[in-house]
């Protein structure tokens, strides 16, 4: 690179390089055309604006001028008044505005300011009337209170719970920022107010060299808080994403004080170089932009009443995911709505585990205890944790002395050898995590007790039920099935430690969606067991136990049926009323009537056990949770939508607690509600259950698990009702697929997709589509479930409406038919 | 000496249109440059850093006008320091600066010849006592008045130094960015464009050229690049303005000013 100075060249070369780069006239002089041209159009300050009496500039920005009126009819109000600059179509803008003008007067939310009205200057200028908000922009207002991290969570929240409030009015913001959410204190409470809806979308244009510079190179809009998308695109296809990603902006100056995305990077590029940033690349985490700020850190975490290890800290340990992943570039991967985010600073704040948090269990693991501290301390501490938990797990009884010697092997083993070879110097961060520890054991255990056959079984299954329990099942195979063989091969077919490893090897085929080959091992199992123990042995009645769950699941509910009714009798007589096994296969029973659409058959069970329980067990036992939900879920199915929610929202909370906020019974529980919402139509409060729920899932089982299929169907329901017809659609059509995949074409549930999917075709009018599908469902239905059953008598009065609303009165008729004798049997 | 663009450049923001409550706008002129310091801790480090700043960055004007007031090396060279120290010191050249001058480039010319006066009844031209200074000024080498300056007047002189160590700045300034931002060919393509040919008096190689030595497949790419680079010394040139004007209407009217000097000039040359 040349260093010639330009001292020494001529004048006139000088006069020329100046000349090159030029300098156009200043923003100044375009806002004194601004200010000039308001005056014009108002007369002096004092003037008039349509109805509105204009007092004083307030400010201006890249839109236009911002001034200070007063309103005198109907009634006499202060507002603020904003004239939107030269240089846009004035007749465009103001039908874009009122085009949402019904939605805009939708919104009423303490957090959002009103937009009143809109018009043209004499002088052809659209303006817009607002609530006028005395405030300070957030960003500025944490600043000079020095708000911790906690209250700036806390008063973001606010923004959210707003934001989220106009989204289901249908209204996007698109243009959030500090400068748009000004906080005021009115009688010692603080609210922070959006301003500014309806006028960003009117006012917005796409992002082209035109629109993104003045004449004077100045950049217009605000290019550090643009989506993706927004900045790629023509602003037509932006949806409510895009605000979310705005706030996760907003989020990250919040907590760090700085952008993603440097203003100086951002600003003194062209077009191509802004929407590339914006596009491709990744922002640096909040943690390690604060690293690198050297001196300005310092300060940055005196605003937030910290040092600048402790935020830097907080802000690695978990909570910088938060704006992170409201800032993904994907929309797809962002929160799916403010709610959501806003449900993620909740978790934050309470100690929960983040819903941006890594995928697997581990973390979720972690959360459990680091919040439940008391009971652990260290990492031998979590692993008896496990250890105790895989015990509760099982369906078994077990007798607590059988276990101990060998339990003290493995402890001893888990204890000596993890945490040995983990060794305190290669424990670093986050990333290790139990799945290494557990896989160091892995490691470890080869030939190490070639003499102790048993202990080696012991640990394999133990190791193997809690990499089930993470969800780890490739993982957890090879270990449960070792566990097996040692002890089939040392103890015998009919020993309680064989089957226990059994029944862990076949809930671990049920995981795998292996639910065939599970009742097989059963089976197999279950006929060594009568032929060497008899029916009144405690492990016969425990496999039977399980035997009946997987055939449950599988569809086959009278084989279910017949093998409960059978042995709940033996159970009682054997082992008593209130025996643990005895519970469990009563409420096996209850589902498999449930299933059945059996419902008060299924109660009667459900009730049954949970009195056999109260007084036994308390209130934050495992099993006497899921049995009321269970009864919740039966209510639900019932109709009697006060019981089902009441027993609902009775279980939640202590499952939370108990188990994490993840686990399948609490997500079960969570799933449940949301059905209960639904069917009121309380669609909102549903859509929150539903995705918390699914999103459970989909981290704990996966996209291809039963459970996770089954909430996916429900929140498409969901869509059907709120009309979201293509959402609906996509995630019918994967439910359909996954559950015909892994089910079978023939399983209710797959019918039931079936059936719903139908549904969703109806309501859009297209007959041809729906008819298929419905007539498989019914047919199918009525095979596997019987007539009489709620869900075959839903399709055939779905196939009547179909039907007649094809204006094919002929078709229906049949089906009006079997349905009026199907009720005539009642 | 010492010359830090980060320091003078980069993330200064500054508002210049309060008003303060002693010496006015002349008063500001030199207050929105303490901004542009940093880590000073006392009033006295602050006065020597000013100093430092201020002849850092002015000091070529003013030693030019004096060489072509008359005065030798040394003689320019003190007087130089000389004033500085008086203008931050003193402030009576500040306090009595006549606000019809205008702007901050004319005000301190002004200044300079209130000061010449003064140290001329002072006998002036005696060598002053270098432990009075607080900042001390060398020059490494003294500037050759280039053979167009030295036909200039002093005046014309003072413009045309100030000018180009205002360019020089802002180019320097412009090209540590575009290193620092890995846009290094965008600094190329301008400077064999625009810069070289204008400072060498030849033609600019062809964009096709200018392409294919950058490795550019696309001359839509590469004008945009030129104007990338263009819009950043636009950037850099408003904020070396900034400091010294009192509203962003000057730093318009400053620039034309500038300019309509350097047509002047063009035309006497």
């Amino acid at each position: 690179m040349s260093k010639k100075s330009t001292f020494g060249a001529r004048p006139e070369q000088l006069n020329r390089l100046l000349s090159a780069i030029g300098l156009d006239k200043p923003n100044a002089d375009k806002q004194s055309d601004h200010t000039a041209s308001l005056e014009m159009s108002a007369g002096r300050l004092g003037g008039q604006i349509g109805r509105y009496k204009l007092l004083r500039v307030l400010g201006e920005g890249g839109m236009g001028i911002v001034c200070l009126a007063e309103q005198e009819r109907p009634i006499r109000r202060q507002v603020a008044l904003k004239v939107i600059k030269p240089g846009m179509d004035s007749k465009r803008v103001i039908a874009r505005f009122e085009a949402e003008r019904q939605a805009l007067a939708l919104l009423d939310h303490p957090n959002i300011a009103h937009v009143h009205d809109a018009g043209t200057t004499e002088a052809g200028r659209p303006y817009f009337v607002m609530e006028y908000v005395k405030g300070l922009p957030i960003t500025e207002h944490c600043d000079r209170q020095k708000l911790t991290i906690e209250d700036r969570l806390k008063l973001f929240l606010q923004v959210c719970h707003a934001i989220h409030h106009a989204h289901q009015k249908g209204i996007i913001h698109r243009d959030i920022k500090p400068s748009n959410i000004l906080v005021s204190t009115v009688d010692d409470q603080v609210i922070p107010k959006i301003i500014d809806f309806g006028v960003a979308k009117a006012v917005t244009q796409p992002l082209t060299e035109q629109t993104l510079f003045t004449e004077d190179s100045q950049l217009l809009g605000t290019p550090e808080y643009m989506s993706p998308e927004q900045a790629d695109m023509a602003s037509e296809d932006i949806d409510t994403r895009s605000d979310i990603y705005s706030l996760g902006v907003l989020l990250y100056v919040m907590l760090t004080g700085v952008l993603p995305f440097d203003s100086d990077t951002l600003r003194t590029g062209g077009i191509e170089h802004i929407r590339q940033i914006i596009r491709e690349t990744d922002p640096k985490t909040p943690s390690t932009r604060l690293t690198k700020l050297g001196e300005e850190a310092k300060k940055l975490a005196e605003k937030r009443r910290t040092e600048v290890g402790a935020l830097s800290k907080c802000l690695h340990r978990e909570l910088e995911w938060i704006p992170l992943k409201a800032i993904r570039k994907e929309r797809t991967e962002r929160y799916r709505s403010a709610a959501e985010l806003a449900d993620d600073i909740e978790n934050y704040l309470k100690g929960a585990p983040l819903i941006a948090g890594p995928p697997g269990s581990i973390y979720r693991l972690k959360k459990f205890v680091r919040r439940n501290r008391a009971l652990v301390t260290g990492i031998a501490a979590v692993l008896v944790v496990i250890i105790a938990g895989a015990v509760i797990s099982t369906v078994f009884a077990i007798r607590a002395e059988r276990q101990a010697n060998i339990s003290q092997a493995v402890a001893d083993f888990l204890r000596n050898d993890l945490i040995a070879s983990a060794g305190p110097g290669k424990v670093k961060g986050r990333d290790t995590t139990i799945r290494s520890f557990l896989d160091i054991a892995s490691e470890n255990l080869n030939g190490k007790f070639k003499n102790e056959p048993l202990v080696e079984a012991s640990i394999h299954d133990t190791l193997g039920w809690t990499y089930r329990m993470l969800g780890e099942l490739k993982a957890a195979e090879p270990h449960l099935e070792r566990a097996l063989q040692l002890r089939q091969e040392h103890l015998g077919a009919a020993h309680l430690d064989t089957l226990d490893s059994v029944a862990r090897l076949a809930w671990l085929r049920c995981d795998q969606g292996r639910n065939a080959e599970a009742a097989e091992l059963l089976e197999k199992s279950l006929l060594t067991c009568r032929r060497v123990l008899r029916d009144e042995h405690i492990n016969t009645l425990g496999l039977v136990n399980v035997l009946g769950c997987v055939y449950k699941d599988l569809g086959r509910y009278d084989e279910a049926e017949q093998l409960y009714l059978k042995y709940i009798p033996i159970s009682r007589r054997v082992l008593g009323e209130k025996a643990e096994l005895t519970g469990f296969m009563v409420g096996n029973l209850g589902q498999t009537y449930e299933r059945q659409g059996r419902y008060e058959e299924a109660k009667h069970q459900y009730l049954e056990t949970l009195s056999q329980r109260d007084g036994v067990r308390d209130d934050e036992d495992v099993w006497t949770l899921l049995y009321k939900s269970f009864l919740a879920r039966v209510y639900r199915k019932q109709k009697r939508y006060k019981e089902a929610e009441k027993f609902y929202l009775e279980i939640l909370p202590i499952q939370q607690r108990v188990f994490t906020e993840e686990h399948p019974y609490t997500l079960w529980s969570i799933e449940g509600l949301a059905h209960v919402y639904l069917e009121q139509g309380r669609y909102d409060d549903a859509e929150k259950s539903f995705s918390k729920a699914l999103d459970g899932m989909l981290r704990m089982r996966g996209m291809d698990h039963r459970e996770t299929l089954g909430c996916m169907n429900g929140l498409a329901v969901l869509y059907t009702k709120q009309k979201r017809y293509d959402e609906a659609e996509s995630l019918f059509t994967e439910a359909l697929e996954g559950r015909g995949r892994r089910l079978g074409k023939d399983h209710p549930e797959t019918m039931e997709s079936k059936n719903d999917l139908a549904v969703l075709y109806i309501e859009q009018d297209q007959y041809d589509k729906a008819e298929s599908l419905l007539l498989e469902a019914t047919n199918g239905r009525i095979q596997k479930l019987g007539q009489q059953h709620p869900h075959t008598k839903e399709s055939i009065k779905n196939l009547i409406e179909l039907y007649e609303a094809w204006n094919k009165p002929e078709q229906a008729a049949p089906w009006r038919a079997k349905l009026s004798v199907v009720d005539d049997g009642e | 000496m010492f010359c830090r663009p980060d320091v003078l450049f980069g993330a200064f923001r500054m508002k210049v249109y309060d008003q303060t409550s002693m010496g006015g706008e002349a008063e500001m002129f030199l207050t929105t440059h303490w901004s542009l310091i940093e880590d000073v801790q006392s009033e006295h480090n602050k006065d020597k850093a000013l100093i430092g700043l201020l002849l850092d960055r002015y000091w070529k004007p003013v030693y030019c006008y004096l060489r072509r007031k008359g005065y030798d090396n040394e003689q320019a060279k003190d007087l130089t320091q000389g004033f500085f120290h008086e203008v931050v010191l003193n402030r009576n050249l500040v306090q009595r600066a006549d606000k019809s001058k205008g702007h901050f480039r004319t005000f301190i010319l002004h200044a300079l010849d209130q000061y010449i006066l003064n140290e001329k009844r002072r006998q002036a031209t005696q060598k002053r006592n270098p432990k009075g200074r607080l900042v001390s000024f060398d020059i490494i080498s003294p500037p050759a008045l280039p053979e167009a300056v030295s036909r200039l007047s002093p005046e014309d002189s003072y413009n045309y130094a100030w000018t180009a160590a205002m360019l020089d700045k802002i180019l320097s300034e412009v090209e540590t960015r575009c290193l620092e931002d890995d846009m290094e060919i965008h600094w190329r393509i301008f400077q064999d464009r625009i810069v070289q040919p204008i400072l060498t008096d030849t033609e600019p190689p062809s964009f096709a050229d200018t392409c294919e030595k950058c490795g550019i497949e696309d001359q839509k790419k590469a004008s945009n690049m030129i104007t990338t680079v263009k819009r950043r010394l636009q950037k850099a040139l408003r904020d070396y303005l900034r400091i010294i004007a009192t509203s962003e209407d000057e730093i318009y009217e400053e620039f034309s000013e500038i300019m309509q000097f350097f047509k002047k000039s063009a035309q006497d040359v």
